[in-house]
């Protein structure tokens, strides 16, 4: 069976604009299913259950686990696969001796979870992570300018993160967005005789709410979004 | 608390007296930037929490103070620094706290306000934390605060534009989200 997991980032995204309903017929258009690792599940359901603030964002997704539109996956394996990436990723860059801690468990649980069921994707907007599966070296730059310090890189492991997860494909909630426009889903929000400009207009606006819901894309991207799109 | 922080700590709470005395807000901001990076580094908590607290008075300044609730502070972080200088954390724990506590209880009105500073410093450093190339899980779990609180506040940055990490193109990315769905 096809898989596309989740990482939180783009739930939250999604859910924060109200487009959390557009998961469900594009989960009928992949014919498969959409995966969750517990740790996600954990920040993005079970811990604000618990509390004030976000509790009825919770529930929404919530209600997305228990029509199917959303899977849980809790697995042992996932778990150890997600420590050893986890260990991988925190050890490529240090300073001053010490290792910087740039990834967190949950981002490494989707990616276990994506190699374990060899999923066709990951969705996930958290770039840190995505760069270090994709072009690890890429972050080098940015660490040093921002620390000030010598920023050490530990070739081996970036390699071997690399290498572990090749075969893993990463899209963005604002891929999904724009896939969810380009099947007509978004027309709802359109007036009847839509100009092409306003349709456009529309495009826009749910790449910029996505974006300022914490999706990591720069105003160039979603530039050339539209313009693709046109 | 490892050596490298503690020597680290004892200069921010140092420079940071003078400067509360003196409601200098742009020099408490600076020192507060200093204990985050120190933090990020060395994932320290007692870092952390005075990169908050150097960063709550700043704001508290830079939106006039009182002489009055600002005393005790002056006071408490010295008692602080004394403590770190001489090795005893545990004195030095409790200077905090009691430090967190005062600021939090000076005044109701003050204690409210306080509150928002600290929860927006939180929020605010951990911005600065996911500008510094640490991921948004990272930066939550550091600061013990929710994705869902953290994204919004990133989202407002302008990392994406001064920071770009593009390593695979939008066009790219876009034939592969739609090669997932007939």
């Amino acid at each position: 069976m096809k898989t596309l997991v989740f990482d939180s980032g783009p739930i939250i995204s999604l859910t924060g604009n109200n487009l959390l309903w557009i998961l469900e017929p594009l989960r009928d258009a992949f014919h498969g299913t959409f995966l969750i690792p517990r740790s996600v599940y954990y920040e993005i359901v079970e811990h604000p259950l618990v509390m004030k603030r976000f509790k009825f964002e919770a529930y929404q997704v919530r209600q997305q686990l228990e029509i199917g539109v959303l899977t849980l996956i809790d697995d042992a394996k996932v778990a150890k696969l997600g420590d050893e990436l986890l260990l991988l990723a925190n050890n490529i860059f240090s300073s001053r001796g010490q290792p910087l801690r740039i990834c967190q468990r949950g981002e490494m649980e989707a990616l276990a979870v994506s190699i374990l069921k060899n999923a066709s994707a990951v969705v996930m907007d958290e770039r840190i992570t995505r760069t270090v599966v994709e072009q690890p070296a890429s972050l080098q730059k940015i660490l040093r300018h921002r620390f000030h310090n010598a920023i050490s890189m530990n070739a081996t492991a970036a390699q071997k993160i690399v290498t572990t997860c090749k075969n893993i494909s990463i899209i963005r909630s604002v891929e999904l967005a724009t896939i969810a426009y380009e099947r007509g889903l978004l027309d709802k929000y359109l007036s009847r005789k839509s100009s092409a400009e306003e349709r456009s207009s529309l495009l826009d606006s749910v790449l910029w709410a996505v974006k300022l819901h914490g999706a990591a894309v720069s105003e160039d991207e979603i530039n050339e979004i539209l313009r693709i799109e046109k | 608390m490892q050596d490298q922080v503690r020597s680290n700590v004892v200069e921010i709470l140092t420079q940071a007296i003078p400067s509360l005395e003196s409601k200098d807000s742009f020099a408490l901001a600076a020192l507060s930037d200093r204990a985050i990076e120190l933090a990020a580094v060395f994932h320290d908590e007692d870092a952390l929490g005075i990169a908050l607290v150097t960063y709550a008075f700043g704001k508290l300044v830079s939106r006039g103070g009182e002489e009055k609730p600002l005393a005790p502070m002056i006071l408490l972080l010295q008692t602080a620094v004394n403590a770190l200088s001489s090795d005893d954390n545990s004195a030095y724990k409790k200077s905090i706290q009691r430090l967190t506590r005062h600021i939090q209880m000076v005044d109701n009105k003050i204690n409210l306000y306080f509150q928002e500073i600290l929860e927006k410093a939180r929020i605010k450093k951990g911005s600065k934390l996911f500008e510094s190339g640490f991921s948004i899980a990272a930066v939550a779990s550091l600061l013990g605060i929710s994705q869902w609180e953290l994204a919004r506040y990133v989202g407002n940055t302008t990392v994406q534009e001064t920071q770009p990490l593009h390593t695979l193109s939008v066009g790219k990315r876009l034939k592969i989200a739609r090669g997932l769905f007939t």
